[in-house]
Protein backbone atom coordinates (compact mmCIF):
# COMPACT_ATOMS: atom_id res chain seq x y z
CA UNK A 1 0.00 0.00 0.00
CA UNK A 2 1.71 3.66 -0.96
CA UNK A 3 2.20 5.45 1.91
CA UNK A 4 3.25 2.57 4.25
CA UNK A 5 6.53 2.87 4.28
CA UNK A 6 6.17 6.88 5.13
CA UNK A 7 4.02 6.11 8.23
CA UNK A 8 6.76 3.45 9.65
CA UNK A 9 10.03 5.90 9.28
CA UNK A 10 7.83 9.07 10.90
CA UNK A 11 7.25 6.36 13.48
CA UNK A 12 10.65 5.61 13.87
CA UNK A 13 11.40 9.63 14.14
CA UNK A 14 8.41 10.11 16.63
CA UNK A 15 9.76 7.43 18.55
CA UNK A 16 13.28 8.91 19.00
CA UNK A 17 12.25 13.09 19.83
CA UNK A 18 9.93 11.43 22.54
CA UNK A 19 12.38 9.49 23.74
CA UNK A 20 14.89 11.98 23.71
CA UNK A 21 12.88 14.71 25.51
CA UNK A 22 12.17 11.85 28.07
CA UNK A 23 15.78 11.36 28.66
CA UNK A 24 16.69 15.13 28.73
CA UNK A 25 14.22 15.33 31.89
CA UNK A 26 15.66 12.33 33.70
CA UNK A 27 18.95 14.03 33.09
CA UNK A 28 17.74 17.49 34.13
CA UNK A 29 20.19 19.24 36.92
CA UNK A 30 22.85 16.79 35.99
CA UNK A 31 23.67 18.06 32.48
CA UNK A 32 24.07 21.30 33.40
CA UNK A 33 27.08 21.35 35.66
CA UNK A 34 30.68 21.60 34.95
CA UNK A 35 31.74 18.23 35.50
CA UNK A 36 33.41 15.73 32.90
CA UNK A 37 30.82 13.05 32.18
CA UNK A 38 32.26 9.87 31.09
CA UNK A 39 31.77 8.30 27.49
CA UNK A 40 27.50 7.44 27.28
CA UNK A 41 26.51 3.98 27.41
CA UNK A 42 25.05 2.89 23.87
CA UNK A 43 21.60 2.65 23.81
CA UNK A 44 19.50 3.03 20.43
CA UNK A 45 16.68 5.60 21.54
CA UNK A 46 17.44 9.15 23.37
CA UNK A 47 19.78 11.46 24.27
CA UNK A 48 23.61 11.31 22.75
CA UNK A 49 24.73 14.69 22.82
CA UNK A 50 26.93 16.48 25.10
CA UNK A 51 26.22 20.16 26.99
CA UNK A 52 29.21 21.48 26.12
CA UNK A 53 31.05 23.30 28.31
CA UNK A 54 28.50 22.65 31.18
CA UNK A 55 29.18 18.73 30.22
CA UNK A 56 32.26 17.68 29.01
CA UNK A 57 33.45 13.82 27.72
CA UNK A 58 36.27 12.29 29.75
CA UNK A 59 38.88 11.52 27.26
CA UNK A 60 40.57 8.03 26.94
CA UNK A 61 44.41 7.57 28.17
CA UNK A 62 44.98 7.06 25.06
CA UNK A 63 43.79 10.20 23.66
CA UNK A 64 46.08 12.48 21.56
CA UNK A 65 45.26 15.88 22.50
CA UNK A 66 48.56 18.09 22.72
CA UNK A 67 52.11 16.83 23.74
CA UNK A 68 53.41 17.19 26.87
CA UNK A 69 57.18 16.88 28.82
CA UNK A 70 57.08 14.71 31.75
CA UNK A 71 59.54 14.86 34.96
CA UNK A 72 60.65 12.49 37.17
CA UNK A 73 58.92 12.38 39.91
CA UNK A 74 61.63 12.17 42.20
CA UNK A 75 64.27 14.26 41.34
CA UNK A 76 62.13 16.70 39.84
CA UNK A 77 63.67 16.99 36.62
CA UNK A 78 62.92 16.76 33.74
CA UNK A 79 63.24 13.52 31.77
CA UNK A 80 64.63 14.48 28.09
CA UNK A 81 67.47 14.13 27.42
CA UNK A 82 68.18 15.64 24.11
CA UNK A 83 68.61 12.85 21.83
CA UNK A 84 66.54 13.74 18.89
CA UNK A 85 64.62 10.40 18.64
CA UNK A 86 61.30 12.65 18.45
CA UNK A 87 62.95 14.94 15.86
CA UNK A 88 63.90 12.39 13.14
CA UNK A 89 60.57 10.12 14.12
CA UNK A 90 58.63 13.37 12.73
CA UNK A 91 57.26 12.71 9.45
CA UNK A 92 56.92 16.78 9.14
CA UNK A 93 59.68 17.79 10.79
CA UNK A 94 57.37 19.45 13.79
CA UNK A 95 59.90 18.82 16.75
CA UNK A 96 63.14 20.47 16.97
CA UNK A 97 65.79 19.86 19.67
CA UNK A 98 68.82 21.28 20.70
CA UNK A 99 70.56 20.29 23.92
CA UNK A 100 74.62 20.92 25.22
CA UNK A 101 76.89 19.03 27.60
CA UNK A 102 76.00 19.82 31.16
CA UNK A 103 79.11 22.02 33.00
CA UNK A 104 78.44 20.62 36.11
CA UNK A 105 79.86 17.39 35.56
CA UNK A 106 78.74 16.03 39.35
CA UNK A 107 75.02 16.24 38.31
CA UNK A 108 72.57 13.48 37.10
CA UNK A 109 71.79 15.37 34.12
CA UNK A 110 74.28 14.21 31.30
CA UNK A 111 72.15 17.13 28.69
CA UNK A 112 70.36 20.01 28.90
CA UNK A 113 68.14 20.96 26.56
CA UNK A 114 69.16 24.34 25.60
CA UNK A 115 66.01 24.49 22.68
CA UNK A 116 62.83 22.47 22.32
CA UNK A 117 60.07 23.73 20.40
CA UNK A 118 56.46 21.83 18.93
CA UNK A 119 54.84 23.48 15.92
CA UNK A 120 51.09 22.12 16.99
CA UNK A 121 49.70 23.91 13.75
CA UNK A 122 51.59 21.64 11.33
CA UNK A 123 50.87 18.09 13.73
CA UNK A 124 49.99 15.41 12.38
CA UNK A 125 49.28 14.22 15.83
CA UNK A 126 50.70 10.63 14.64
CA UNK A 127 52.35 9.77 17.94
CA UNK A 128 55.34 8.84 16.20
CA UNK A 129 57.45 10.84 18.21
CA UNK A 130 55.95 9.60 21.55
CA UNK A 131 56.92 5.87 20.11
CA UNK A 132 60.30 7.12 20.00
CA UNK A 133 61.04 8.70 22.58
CA UNK A 134 63.28 6.40 24.59
CA UNK A 135 63.71 7.90 28.14
CA UNK A 136 59.75 8.31 28.77
CA UNK A 137 59.81 11.99 28.87
CA UNK A 138 57.78 12.69 25.91
CA UNK A 139 53.71 11.91 26.17
CA UNK A 140 49.92 12.94 25.38
CA UNK A 141 48.66 15.19 27.41
CA UNK A 142 44.70 15.20 27.55
CA UNK A 143 43.86 18.89 26.80
CA UNK A 144 41.67 19.52 24.03
CA UNK A 145 40.81 23.19 23.82
CA UNK A 146 44.08 24.64 22.29
CA UNK A 147 42.83 27.69 20.25
CA UNK A 148 44.90 30.25 20.16
CA UNK A 149 44.38 33.83 19.23
CA UNK A 150 47.84 33.93 17.15
CA UNK A 151 49.97 31.33 14.94
CA UNK A 152 52.97 32.24 16.61
CA UNK A 153 51.41 31.20 19.80
CA UNK A 154 50.96 27.52 17.84
CA UNK A 155 54.94 27.00 18.58
CA UNK A 156 55.21 25.26 22.08
CA UNK A 157 58.52 25.46 24.23
CA UNK A 158 60.09 23.70 26.29
CA UNK A 159 59.05 25.10 29.32
CA UNK A 160 55.26 25.39 27.82
CA UNK A 161 55.30 21.78 27.35
CA UNK A 162 56.89 20.93 30.80
CA UNK A 163 54.04 22.80 32.16
CA UNK A 164 51.58 21.18 30.21
CA UNK A 165 53.03 18.21 31.28
CA UNK A 166 52.37 19.24 35.44
CA UNK A 167 48.72 20.26 34.80
CA UNK A 168 48.55 16.15 33.15
CA UNK A 169 49.88 14.53 36.09
CA UNK B 1 9.74 26.80 -34.88
CA UNK B 2 11.04 26.64 -31.68
CA UNK B 3 14.75 26.35 -31.37
CA UNK B 4 16.40 25.57 -28.30
CA UNK B 5 20.26 25.75 -26.74
CA UNK B 6 22.33 23.60 -24.40
CA UNK B 7 23.48 25.59 -21.36
CA UNK B 8 26.86 24.79 -19.40
CA UNK B 9 26.67 25.09 -15.96
CA UNK B 10 29.15 24.33 -12.93
CA UNK B 11 27.99 22.89 -9.93
CA UNK B 12 31.16 23.08 -7.34
CA UNK B 13 33.87 22.99 -6.70
CA UNK B 14 32.34 24.70 -3.28
CA UNK B 15 28.63 22.96 -3.31
CA UNK B 16 27.12 21.35 -0.52
CA UNK B 17 26.49 18.27 -2.30
CA UNK B 18 29.43 17.41 -3.99
CA UNK B 19 31.25 15.87 -0.65
CA UNK B 20 34.54 17.82 -0.81
CA UNK B 21 36.23 20.67 -3.28
CA UNK B 22 34.95 18.46 -7.05
CA UNK B 23 33.25 20.38 -9.91
CA UNK B 24 30.81 18.95 -12.70
CA UNK B 25 30.59 20.62 -15.71
CA UNK B 26 27.29 20.08 -16.62
CA UNK B 27 25.65 20.68 -20.24
CA UNK B 28 21.67 20.61 -20.06
CA UNK B 29 19.20 20.77 -22.36
CA UNK B 30 16.27 22.02 -20.06
CA UNK B 31 16.65 20.17 -17.25
CA UNK B 32 18.21 16.92 -18.88
CA UNK B 33 22.01 16.62 -18.98
CA UNK B 34 23.31 16.05 -22.11
CA UNK B 35 27.38 15.97 -21.45
CA UNK B 36 29.31 15.90 -17.98
CA UNK B 37 32.85 16.50 -17.34
CA UNK B 38 34.52 15.97 -13.55
CA UNK B 39 37.01 18.28 -12.88
CA UNK B 40 39.45 17.03 -9.76
CA UNK B 41 42.74 18.12 -8.23
CA UNK B 42 41.58 20.83 -6.02
CA UNK B 43 42.82 19.12 -2.99
CA UNK B 44 45.98 17.27 -4.33
CA UNK B 45 48.40 17.73 -1.62
CA UNK B 46 51.06 15.23 -3.44
CA UNK B 47 50.93 12.62 -1.36
CA UNK B 48 52.50 10.22 -3.39
CA UNK B 49 55.10 12.59 -4.04
CA UNK B 50 55.81 13.64 -0.64
CA UNK B 51 56.12 10.06 0.58
CA UNK B 52 59.27 9.36 -1.05
CA UNK B 53 60.79 11.31 1.01
CA UNK B 54 59.72 9.54 4.14
CA UNK B 55 60.76 6.65 5.92
CA UNK B 56 57.86 3.45 5.23
CA UNK B 57 56.72 3.94 8.96
CA UNK B 58 56.43 7.75 8.92
CA UNK B 59 54.16 7.22 5.86
CA UNK B 60 51.67 5.58 7.73
CA UNK B 61 50.09 8.85 9.04
CA UNK B 62 49.93 10.38 5.56
CA UNK B 63 47.63 7.06 4.48
CA UNK B 64 44.87 8.14 7.01
CA UNK B 65 44.69 11.27 5.14
CA UNK B 66 43.65 9.32 1.73
CA UNK B 67 40.11 8.59 2.39
CA UNK B 68 39.72 10.72 5.32
CA UNK B 69 36.51 8.30 6.86
CA UNK B 70 37.95 5.10 6.51
CA UNK B 71 41.60 5.74 8.17
CA UNK B 72 42.53 2.11 9.50
CA UNK B 73 41.25 0.17 5.94
CA UNK B 74 44.19 2.42 4.56
CA UNK B 75 46.47 1.52 7.00
CA UNK B 76 46.06 -1.86 6.61
CA UNK B 77 45.96 -2.29 2.38
CA UNK B 78 49.38 0.03 3.30
CA UNK B 79 51.23 -1.97 6.38
CA UNK B 80 50.29 -5.12 3.74
CA UNK B 81 52.18 -3.79 0.88
CA UNK B 82 55.05 -2.72 3.17
CA UNK B 83 55.05 -6.86 4.59
CA UNK B 84 55.14 -8.25 1.08
CA UNK B 85 57.73 -5.83 -0.03
CA UNK B 86 59.81 -6.23 3.42
CA UNK B 87 59.59 -9.63 3.64
CA UNK B 88 57.95 -8.60 7.31
CA UNK B 89 56.48 -12.05 8.54
CA UNK B 90 54.38 -13.77 9.91
CA UNK B 91 51.97 -11.18 12.28
CA UNK B 92 51.28 -12.53 15.16
CA UNK B 93 47.57 -13.61 15.18
CA UNK B 94 46.29 -11.37 18.32
CA UNK B 95 47.35 -8.45 15.85
CA UNK B 96 45.86 -10.25 12.74
CA UNK B 97 42.44 -10.57 14.40
CA UNK B 98 42.33 -6.43 15.49
CA UNK B 99 43.17 -5.66 12.33
CA UNK B 100 39.73 -7.55 10.73
CA UNK B 101 38.22 -6.12 13.65
CA UNK B 102 39.09 -2.41 12.82
CA UNK B 103 38.61 -3.17 9.07
CA UNK B 104 35.61 -4.05 9.51
CA UNK B 105 34.32 -1.33 12.10
CA UNK B 106 35.84 0.84 9.79
CA UNK B 107 33.15 -0.49 7.03
CA UNK B 108 30.66 -0.04 9.50
CA UNK B 109 31.80 3.95 9.61
CA UNK B 110 32.22 4.66 6.00
CA UNK B 111 28.59 2.81 4.88
CA UNK B 112 27.04 5.05 7.91
CA UNK B 113 28.47 7.96 6.56
CA UNK B 114 27.63 7.10 2.55
CA UNK B 115 24.06 6.11 3.68
CA UNK B 116 23.80 9.44 6.06
CA UNK B 117 24.62 12.23 3.31
CA UNK B 118 23.33 10.08 0.48
CA UNK B 119 19.81 10.64 2.22
CA UNK B 120 21.03 14.58 3.00
CA UNK B 121 21.66 14.86 -0.92
CA UNK B 122 17.87 13.75 -1.29
CA UNK B 123 16.45 16.50 0.70
CA UNK B 124 15.98 14.07 3.90
CA UNK B 125 17.96 16.80 6.04
CA UNK B 126 19.60 15.38 8.84
CA UNK B 127 17.15 13.22 10.11
CA UNK B 128 18.62 9.99 8.03
CA UNK B 129 22.42 11.61 8.78
CA UNK B 130 22.03 12.08 12.28
CA UNK B 131 21.20 8.42 13.43
CA UNK B 132 23.74 7.08 11.23
CA UNK B 133 26.53 9.11 12.40
CA UNK B 134 25.57 8.83 16.60
CA UNK B 135 25.88 4.86 15.49
CA UNK B 136 29.51 5.75 13.57
CA UNK B 137 30.22 7.95 16.88
CA UNK B 138 30.27 4.78 18.85
CA UNK B 139 32.95 3.03 16.54
CA UNK B 140 35.02 6.25 16.58
CA UNK B 141 35.00 6.08 20.60
CA UNK B 142 36.45 2.81 20.09
CA UNK B 143 39.51 3.58 17.63
CA UNK B 144 39.98 6.58 20.09
CA UNK B 145 40.46 3.82 22.91
CA UNK B 146 42.77 2.28 21.12
CA UNK B 147 44.41 4.62 18.82
CA UNK B 148 44.35 7.77 20.43
CA UNK B 149 42.54 9.84 17.73
CA UNK B 150 39.20 9.15 16.13
CA UNK B 151 39.98 9.43 12.44
CA UNK B 152 43.83 9.44 12.05
CA UNK B 153 44.40 6.74 14.18
CA UNK B 154 47.82 5.18 12.07
CA UNK B 155 46.86 2.26 14.07
CA UNK B 156 47.47 -0.82 11.74
CA UNK B 157 51.52 -0.45 10.84
CA UNK B 158 54.10 -2.65 8.98
CA UNK B 159 54.12 -5.83 11.24
CA UNK B 160 51.35 -5.35 13.34
CA UNK B 161 49.61 -2.76 14.76
CA UNK B 162 50.99 -0.11 17.05
CA UNK B 163 50.37 -1.80 20.46
CA UNK B 164 47.54 -3.59 22.20
CA UNK B 165 44.51 -2.74 23.01
CA UNK B 166 43.62 -1.55 26.71
CA UNK B 167 41.60 -4.52 28.69
CA UNK B 168 37.89 -2.34 28.67
CA UNK B 169 38.44 -2.24 24.25
CA UNK B 170 36.92 -5.53 23.76
CA UNK B 171 34.16 -5.82 26.13
CA UNK B 172 33.06 -2.28 24.96
CA UNK B 173 33.31 -3.42 21.00
CA UNK B 174 31.36 -6.60 21.03
CA UNK B 175 28.59 -4.47 23.11
CA UNK B 176 29.08 -1.88 20.03
CA UNK B 177 28.83 -5.03 17.86
CA UNK B 178 25.95 -6.36 19.43
CA UNK B 179 23.69 -3.03 19.55
CA UNK B 180 24.68 -3.00 15.12
CA UNK B 181 22.00 -5.33 13.82
CA UNK B 182 19.27 -3.50 15.85
CA UNK B 183 20.90 -0.30 14.56
CA UNK B 184 20.44 -1.18 10.47
CA UNK B 185 17.17 -2.62 11.04
CA UNK B 186 16.19 0.74 12.42
CA UNK B 187 17.86 1.93 9.30
CA UNK B 188 15.96 -0.48 7.17
CA UNK B 189 12.55 0.60 8.88
CA UNK B 190 13.30 4.07 8.38
CA UNK B 191 14.33 4.74 4.72
CA UNK B 192 14.61 1.13 2.43
CA UNK B 193 10.22 1.26 2.20
CA UNK B 194 10.07 4.51 1.72
CA UNK B 195 7.98 5.72 -1.39
CA UNK B 196 10.17 9.38 -2.04
CA UNK B 197 13.43 7.46 -1.49
CA UNK B 198 11.74 4.67 -4.08
CA UNK B 199 11.22 7.45 -6.44
CA UNK B 200 14.37 9.47 -6.58
CA UNK B 201 16.48 6.13 -6.22
CA UNK B 202 15.10 3.30 -8.36
CA UNK B 203 16.09 3.33 -11.83
CA UNK B 204 18.55 5.93 -11.45
CA UNK B 205 22.14 6.20 -12.51
CA UNK B 206 22.26 2.47 -13.91
CA UNK B 207 25.16 0.74 -14.34
CA UNK B 208 24.75 -2.37 -16.24
CA UNK B 209 27.53 -4.65 -15.57
CA UNK B 210 29.18 -5.16 -18.33
CA UNK B 211 29.80 -1.48 -18.27
CA UNK B 212 31.03 -1.27 -14.50
CA UNK B 213 33.39 -4.40 -15.32
CA UNK B 214 35.02 -2.14 -17.89
CA UNK B 215 35.21 0.79 -16.08
CA UNK B 216 37.64 -1.11 -13.48
CA UNK B 217 34.68 0.13 -10.59
CA UNK B 218 34.77 -1.82 -7.19
CA UNK B 219 33.16 -2.10 -3.76
CA UNK B 220 29.17 -1.54 -3.14
CA UNK B 221 28.72 -0.09 -7.06
CA UNK B 222 30.26 -3.02 -8.83
CA UNK B 223 27.85 -4.98 -6.31
CA UNK B 224 24.90 -3.02 -7.03
CA UNK B 225 25.45 -3.78 -10.25
CA UNK B 226 24.74 -7.67 -9.17
CA UNK B 227 28.51 -8.88 -9.99
CA UNK B 228 29.61 -10.81 -7.33
CA UNK B 229 33.32 -9.78 -6.44
CA UNK B 230 34.79 -8.88 -3.30
CA UNK B 231 38.61 -9.53 -2.79
CA UNK B 232 38.16 -10.56 0.87
CA UNK B 233 36.72 -13.93 -1.10
CA UNK B 234 38.32 -13.38 -4.03
CA UNK B 235 42.05 -13.34 -2.83
CA UNK B 236 41.72 -13.50 0.87
CA UNK B 237 44.32 -11.20 2.67
CA UNK B 238 44.85 -10.92 6.38
CA UNK B 239 42.63 -13.84 7.78
CA UNK B 240 39.67 -13.36 5.91
CA UNK B 241 39.61 -16.93 5.05
CA UNK B 242 38.51 -18.33 8.44
CA UNK B 243 35.49 -15.78 8.87
CA UNK B 244 31.54 -16.90 7.55
CA UNK B 245 30.02 -13.81 6.00
CA UNK B 246 27.82 -13.31 2.64
CA UNK B 247 29.25 -11.36 -0.48
CA UNK B 248 25.84 -9.07 -0.85
CA UNK B 249 24.46 -8.45 -4.75
CA UNK B 250 21.13 -6.60 -5.90
CA UNK B 251 20.15 -7.44 -9.21
CA UNK B 252 19.42 -3.96 -9.57
CA UNK B 253 21.90 -2.03 -11.46
CA UNK B 254 20.63 1.27 -9.97
CA UNK B 255 21.03 3.73 -6.96
CA UNK B 256 18.67 1.97 -4.87
CA UNK B 257 20.57 -1.26 -4.96
CA UNK B 258 23.69 0.26 -4.35
CA UNK B 259 22.29 1.18 -1.34
CA UNK B 260 20.88 -2.03 -0.22
CA UNK B 261 24.10 -3.56 -0.48
CA UNK B 262 25.49 -0.75 2.05
CA UNK B 263 22.50 -2.26 4.40
CA UNK B 264 23.90 -6.03 4.10
CA UNK B 265 27.29 -5.47 4.26
CA UNK B 266 26.80 -3.62 7.20
CA UNK B 267 24.85 -6.41 8.38
CA UNK B 268 27.48 -9.01 7.49
CA UNK B 269 30.55 -7.23 8.75
CA UNK B 270 28.19 -6.90 12.24
CA UNK B 271 28.75 -11.13 11.66
CA UNK B 272 32.40 -10.95 11.08
CA UNK B 273 32.60 -8.88 13.84
CA UNK B 274 30.97 -11.11 16.25
CA UNK B 275 33.19 -14.03 14.87
CA UNK B 276 36.45 -12.17 15.31
CA UNK B 277 35.60 -11.11 18.89
CA UNK B 278 34.77 -14.28 20.27
CA UNK B 279 37.56 -16.19 18.97
CA UNK B 280 40.54 -13.34 19.11
CA UNK B 281 43.80 -15.12 21.26
CA UNK B 282 46.00 -12.91 23.34
CA UNK B 283 49.58 -12.97 22.58
CA UNK B 284 51.90 -10.04 20.61
CA UNK B 285 50.39 -7.96 18.50
CA UNK B 286 53.75 -6.91 16.69
CA UNK B 287 56.12 -9.26 14.77
CA UNK B 288 59.83 -9.68 15.86
CA UNK B 289 62.38 -7.33 14.44
CA UNK B 290 60.97 -4.57 12.59
CA UNK B 291 62.55 -1.27 14.07
CA UNK B 292 64.10 -0.15 11.25
CA UNK B 293 62.25 -1.27 7.75
CA UNK B 294 64.69 -1.11 4.75
CA UNK B 295 62.88 -3.27 1.86
CA UNK B 296 65.49 -4.96 -0.38
CA UNK B 297 65.31 -3.76 -3.85
CA UNK B 298 61.96 -4.85 -5.69
CA UNK B 299 58.72 -4.13 -5.92
CA UNK B 300 55.14 -5.26 -4.97
CA UNK B 301 51.10 -4.24 -4.87
CA UNK B 302 49.21 -5.48 -2.08
CA UNK B 303 44.95 -4.63 -2.51
CA UNK B 304 42.09 -5.28 0.09
CA UNK B 305 38.54 -4.66 -0.40
CA UNK B 306 38.05 -1.10 1.55
CA UNK B 307 34.52 0.15 2.15
CA UNK B 308 34.42 1.73 -1.08
CA UNK B 309 35.89 -1.09 -3.19
CA UNK B 310 39.58 -2.21 -4.11
CA UNK B 311 42.84 0.44 -1.93
CA UNK B 312 45.87 -0.90 -3.65
CA UNK B 313 49.19 0.19 -2.95
CA UNK B 314 52.03 0.15 -5.30
CA UNK B 315 55.62 0.50 -3.54
CA UNK B 316 59.10 0.16 -5.23
CA UNK B 317 62.20 0.44 -3.01
CA UNK B 318 65.69 0.47 -4.32
CA UNK B 319 67.20 -0.82 -1.19
CA UNK B 320 67.19 2.99 0.74
CA UNK B 321 64.89 3.57 4.29
CA UNK B 322 62.56 5.20 1.60
CA UNK B 323 60.62 4.33 -1.02
CA UNK B 324 61.64 4.61 -4.53
CA UNK B 325 57.97 5.20 -5.87
CA UNK B 326 54.86 5.22 -3.68
CA UNK B 327 51.51 4.52 -5.79
CA UNK B 328 48.50 4.17 -4.45
CA UNK B 329 45.01 2.92 -6.66
CA UNK B 330 42.90 4.99 -5.54
CA UNK B 331 38.82 3.69 -4.86
CA UNK B 332 37.24 6.69 -5.18
CA UNK B 333 38.78 8.18 -8.60
CA UNK B 334 38.28 5.29 -10.37
CA UNK B 335 34.79 4.77 -9.14
CA UNK B 336 34.31 8.28 -10.43
CA UNK B 337 34.97 7.48 -13.98
CA UNK B 338 31.47 5.69 -14.45
CA UNK B 339 30.04 9.10 -13.62
CA UNK B 340 29.25 10.40 -17.00
CA UNK B 341 27.41 6.90 -18.06
CA UNK B 342 25.17 7.30 -15.23
CA UNK B 343 23.95 10.90 -15.21
CA UNK B 344 23.62 11.60 -18.95
CA UNK B 345 19.94 11.76 -19.62
CA UNK B 346 18.98 12.35 -16.18
CA UNK B 347 17.50 15.39 -14.71
CA UNK B 348 20.00 17.86 -12.91
CA UNK B 349 18.87 16.37 -9.67
CA UNK B 350 19.53 13.05 -10.23
CA UNK B 351 22.67 14.07 -10.43
CA UNK B 352 23.81 14.99 -6.71
CA UNK B 353 22.16 11.43 -5.92
CA UNK B 354 24.23 9.70 -8.34
CA UNK B 355 27.22 10.82 -6.87
CA UNK B 356 25.69 10.41 -3.75
CA UNK B 357 24.93 7.10 -4.63
CA UNK B 358 28.72 6.50 -5.79
CA UNK B 359 30.02 7.25 -2.41
CA UNK B 360 33.35 9.44 -2.89
CA UNK B 361 35.77 11.20 -0.99
CA UNK B 362 38.09 13.42 -2.36
CA UNK B 363 40.73 13.05 -0.38
CA UNK B 364 41.03 9.73 -1.85
CA UNK B 365 40.29 11.32 -5.52
CA UNK B 366 43.43 13.87 -5.77
CA UNK B 367 45.61 12.35 -3.04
Amino acid sequence: MVGTGLLKGLWVTLRHVVETYRQDWHKFPRRYRREPVAVQEQSLTGLFTVQYPEERLRMFPRFHGHLIQKRDPETGLYNCTACKACERACPHGVISVEGERNPDRESKKKMLVTRFTWDAGRCLYCGLCVEACPSDALDWGQGYELAVDRREELVFDFERLLKLGEHAT
Amino acid sequence: MLRTETLSINVGPQHPSTHGVFRMLLTLDGERVVDLKPYFGYLHRGIEKTAEQRTYVQNVPFTDRLDYICGMSNNLAYALAVEKLAGIGPIPERAEYLRVIMAELTRVVNHCVAIGFLLNDLGAFFTPVLYCLRQREYILDLFEMASGSRMTPSYIRPGGVVEDVPPEFIPAAKKVVAGLPAFVDELDQLLTGNEILMARLQNVGVLPPERAIAYGVTGPVLRGSGVAYDIRRAEPYSIYDRFDFDVITEPGQDAYARFLVRLGEMRQSARILEQALAQIPEGPVMAEGVRRIRPPAGEAYARIEAPKGELGFYLISDGSPNPYRFRVRPTSLINLQALRDMCVGHLVADVVVILGSIDLTMGEVDR
